[in-house]
């Protein structure tokens, strides 16, 4: 795959950022895609948030605490988390088959050990935290999207957490390091790095990177991670907090 | 010893509330020398510089001691499997509930409560290892027969809610009823008859309605009735 893309590049080499620092979607090296987060979208479910993130568009569910079926999945000590993570037949331009392939079921793992460290577990033992990640639009960088997602409706749902986990991706494309890749630049990018944290505590909980960066870009593409988290925390608990707004004014007399 | 929100602000899960030393109550860890906040939540802070979060969405534990309102999932051989709005299903034995001896061999317990029957029922034994252990052997409890079941968030029951709960005695007066509150967040309505219908659009305001002035306007609906 990646010395296929590499000899796609060889031969005319694919423009992704112009001389003047432009990327193919119209932002600087810096930035990230405008950001719109939703809370409590699904009446059915104990949690919900919606994410569009670019062209990215992602529901999530949550439900529970709740009893664990089948029971020998269940734990004497904590709860278990267990996750989904699903793209829609109609998500990306070509049509994916419905069934779980096998990155979907990576990625569900992946998604779910990046959360698993910010909730607290120990208070619901025996139970079962289940969420489903619906992917309606795909455009690069879904799993940390669908994981800031899945942390807002967690915090929807009534699970105490340590801190809101957030995802953002960084990488390289024609040498220069740039923030929340789309899927263009995720393609034919030459590295691309997922990084999600508990930004309050400043624990990583998700670090992935696929491409070749030398030392001293992995640190500053890490620093660029970082500053990207910290604007999309800002809009995950602007978007909490505005559903609990008139809540708050009541209870102050 | 910073502390960085207002009492009665909302915080949201990972806010660093407070720096210092206090002392952590319910909905805050320590973490370092920090207070984090664990739900969506009220800030609270005690005289006795306790923090709290109060969270918006509460997830029902039971407590020895609740009153809690279930409805029957399953009927077993010596026991009941009772949905109590929880992560924790009820289990209402048949020594819980009569107060003769009976023969379960000859005795069908549908007999007695049957899928789908609600019942006020209280939690005798709960310890996280175990099911919670209900009874309904005692006076005001046992089965429903007749009345209404109302489903909200168990949330700030005891917060928000805790001077409208003085609301509902005055309800019950005025329109002649009986109102039981589960912890587990439901509510049965007894009697009430041609007034049943005020009666629910109340208490919907009552636990449901928190926007501004609503507490008020909640006060001078009950003047008038």
């Amino acid at each position: 795959m990646m010395r296929n893309l590499k000899r796609i590049r060889d031969k005319e080499e694919v423009q992704l950022i112009s001389p003047e620092g432009v990327r193919v979607d119209g932002r600087k090296y810096d930035e990230i895609r405008p950001t719109k987060i939703q809370v409590g979208i699904l009446k059915n479910a104990d949690g919900s948030a919606l994410i569009e993130q670019g062209k990215n568009k992602i529901i999530v569910a949550v439900y529970g605490p709740r009893e664990v079926h089948p029971r020998h999945l269940s734990l004497p000590d904590r709860a278990i988390v267990r996750c989904r993570y699903h793209m829609a037949p109609f998500s990306v331009p070509e049509r994916k088959s419905p069934a779980p392939s096998r990155r979907e079921i990576e990625l569900s793992k992946v998604i779910r050990e990046a959360l698993e460290p910010a909730i607290i577990l120990e208070y619901f033992p025996r139970t079962t935290i289940d969420i489903f990640i619906e992917v309606l639009q795909a455009d690069g960088g879904t799993r940390t999207a669908s994981i800031t997602a899945a942390s807002v409706a967690l915090a929807d749902a009534g699970i105490p957490m340590r801190d809101l986990v957030t995802g953002v991706a960084v990488g390289k494309v024609n040498n220069t390091l740039v923030l929340d890749l789309n899927h263009l630049e995720d393609q034919y990018g030459e590295a691309d790095m997922p990084v999600a944290m508990m930004p309050s505590l400043g624990q990583i909980t998700l670090l992935q990177a696929d491409g070749i960066l030398t030392f001293d870009e992995f640190k500053k593409a890490l620093e660029l991670a970082m500053k990207g988290i910290k604007e999309l925390y800002e809009i995950q608990k602007k978007a909490l907090k505005d559903k609990y707004k008139p809540l708050a004014q009541e209870f102050r007399k | 010893m910073p502390i960085f929100f207002r009492k009665g602000s909302i915080v949201a899960p990972g806010d660093v509330v407070a720096e210092g030393t206090y002392k952590a109550g319910s909905g805050i860890v320590k973490i370092g020398n920090k207070y984090i906040s664990l739900y969506m939540g009220i800030f609270d802070i005690d005289i006795d510089n306790t923090l709290y979060v109060i969270p918006f969405k509460n997830i029902y534990i039971p407590n020895v001691g609740d009153i809690v309102i279930g409805k029957i999932r399953d009927v077993g051989v010596t026991s009941w499997l009772v949905d109590i709005n929880s992560p924790y299903p009820g289990v209402l034995l048949v020594s819980e509930t009569l107060s003769r001896p009976i023969d379960v061999s000859r005795i069908d317990l549908r007999t007695i409560l049957d899928i789908g029957d609600v019942i006020v029922a209280k939690v005798i034994e709960f310890d996280l290892l175990r099911d919670p252990m209900l009874t309904i052997k005692e006076s005001r409890l046992g089965k429903v027969n007749q009345g209404l079941l109302l489903e909200f968030q168990p949330s700030l029951y005891y917060s928000i809610i805790e001077n409208r709960l003085k609301m509902i005695e005055k309800i019950k007066d005025k329109l002649e009823c009986d109102i039981i509150i589960g912890k587990n967040g439901r509510v049965v309505i007894l009697g009430a008859q041609e007034k049943l219908d005020q009666v629910v659009r109340i208490l919907n305001m009552i636990f449901q309605d928190f926007s501004v002035g609503s507490t008020d306007r909640i006060k001078r609906y009950i003047e008038k009735l």
